[in-house]
């Protein structure tokens, strides 16, 4: 296989891969759900021990805790990091449901599938959110040692998730390479 | 009123972050309160406060028509900043560090900050206002401001020039500690884009009432050592007391024998004013 016709096997999968979400209604909303909570564990992350305080004093201070940090990270990293954020929390909705979608189609047996998804998704989630839990961890400053506050961590972590995707493609079909 | 209105717009931000996540872009938020901590008058003081403090509602009298006629000698009203060489019951050595409010108050909040924070300016423009108004001028809480660097160079560039404006200003105007300390978290900028290198902070500091800028541009060189070695021992103060991060507050009552409560990040005054209150049993 060229060089180029792999770059457009490896595009064409990609898509085909962000596409499978919005086949039907419920894997969108599957899809937005997973994306809301991811995007809510990453937020909280950026700073656990505030949350851990702000939610730890009663449930009623979600909102703010919520809207507090997305202002931080904003402040910090700009509009681009929160862009990463997002695009992280996005990424992981259409990849849980397409892992979902896998499991249904090909059954547990397609363990190296499995093992691709895993990885993907753990590495690129602590690459995400990682940063603050060193914070937490007690790496005081690591958030701002880290380049571009750990932006760069964050598009390596998505990167990654865009990786796994288009090795995956199509859940719903069998690839094979010749 | 500008509460509400502020919070309703934190909601809207919200609510639009979340369609964000689904693949739409653009929202903001802005905060619009103003800052008003250097200029803002001294209103009432309590009964009870006087009780506690017959030193300091002399001194919130004087600031309130007069802020920068204070000094913290024994003939006149002690200022609302002020100087001490004492180290607390708490274990923290107060000598180069900037206090504010009420010697005998019941509450010491050691506030350990980064002058790069954007945390710790939100809290400077929302709760701080507030907390001082509500608790430090009327003698309930006597705040202690502690450097803890950990943004970047340009951070402990702010942070000894801050000693520089203190060592400064502390004798004969404290007061003007409290103007510049609020003037620098007002320029603050995205961490490390270079707002805080020294020129800028010296163009700062040359707007401030009260502080000679050639003096503190002159201080930093001079002092280079001790300016760091302060720096330093406030930031191990806080690791020793499990301070990691910034803004961390550290409430202490050394009248009663409650333990020590701590707040963590920029969270709202309501927060605030519960530790305090617990604190305070």
């Amino acid at each position: 296989m060229s060089e180029q016709t792999r770059v457009h096997r490896w595009g064409a999968d990609l898509q085909s891969a962000l596409a499978y979400p919005i086949t039907s209604i419920s894997r969108v909303i599957s899809a937005i759900l997973i994306a809301i909570v991811t995007y809510v564990l990453l937020i909280l992350s950026t700073f656990p021990e505030m949350s851990i305080q702000m939610l730890g004093a009663g449930l009623q201070w979600f909102d703010d805790t919520m809207i507090l940090l997305t202002e931080n990270v904003l402040a910090t990293n700009g509009w681009f990091g929160l862009a990463l954020i997002i695009s992280y929390a996005v990424l992981t909705g259409v990849a849980i449901v397409n892992v979902v979608a896998q499991i249904s189609v090909t059954g547990i047996s397609s363990l190296s599938d499995l093992i691709g998804v895993l990885p993907g998704l753990v590495a690129s989630g602590c690459a995400s959110c990682g940063a603050g839990l060193l914070g937490f961890l007690g790496f005081a400053g690591a958030m701002a040692a880290m380049p571009f506050h750990g932006d760069l961590l964050r598009v390596g972590g998505i990167i990654l998730l865009l990786t796994f995707l288009a090795r995956a493609g199509d859940p719903r079909e069998c690839r094979l390479n010749i | 009123m500008s509460d509400s209105i502020d919070k309703n717009s934190r909601r809207a931000f919200l609510g639009t972050a979340g369609i964000l996540i689904t693949g739409l872009a653009g929202c903001t938020s802005t905060n619009t309160e103003t800052d008003n901590k250097t200029t803002t008058k001294q209103n009432t003081t309590t009964d009870s406060t006087r009780a506690t403090s017959n030193t300091y509602s002399e001194t919130t009298t004087e600031t309130s028509t007069q802020e920068d006629t204070t000094s913290t000698t024994a003939s006149k009203p002690q200022s609302l900043v002020y100087a001490s060489t004492e180290t607390t019951d708490f274990g923290i050595n107060l000598k180069d560090n900037p206090l504010m409010g009420s010697p005998n108050a019941p509450v010491d909040l050691y506030y350990w900050s980064d002058y790069q924070c954007p945390f710790c300016n939100r809290f400077e423009q929302d709760t701080f206002p507030k907390l001082l108004e509500e608790y430090i001028k009327p003698g309930k809480v006597r705040l202690v401001i502690l450097e803890y660097v950990t943004i970047g160079d340009a951070s402990k560039t702010a942070a000894r020039m801050a000693k520089c404006v203190w060592r400064q200003v502390q004798e004969e105007n404290p007061d003007a500690f409290k103007r510049w300390h609020a003037s620098i978290f007002d320029a603050q900028k995205k961490p490390n884009s270079g707002w805080a290198i020294k020129q800028n902070l010296l163009k700062i500091t040359e707007g401030v009432k009260g502080v000679d800028a050639n003096a503190v541009e002159s201080c930093l060189p001079k002092n280079k050592q001790s300016l760091s070695a302060s720096v330093a021992a406030d930031k191990q103060a806080g690791k020793d007391k499990g301070v990691n991060v910034t803004p961390t507050f550290i409430f202490d009552n050394s009248t009663s024998n409650g333990m020590p409560s701590s707040i963590q990040g920029a969270q709202p005054y309501p927060r605030f004013e519960a530790t305090i209150k617990e604190v305070m049993k």
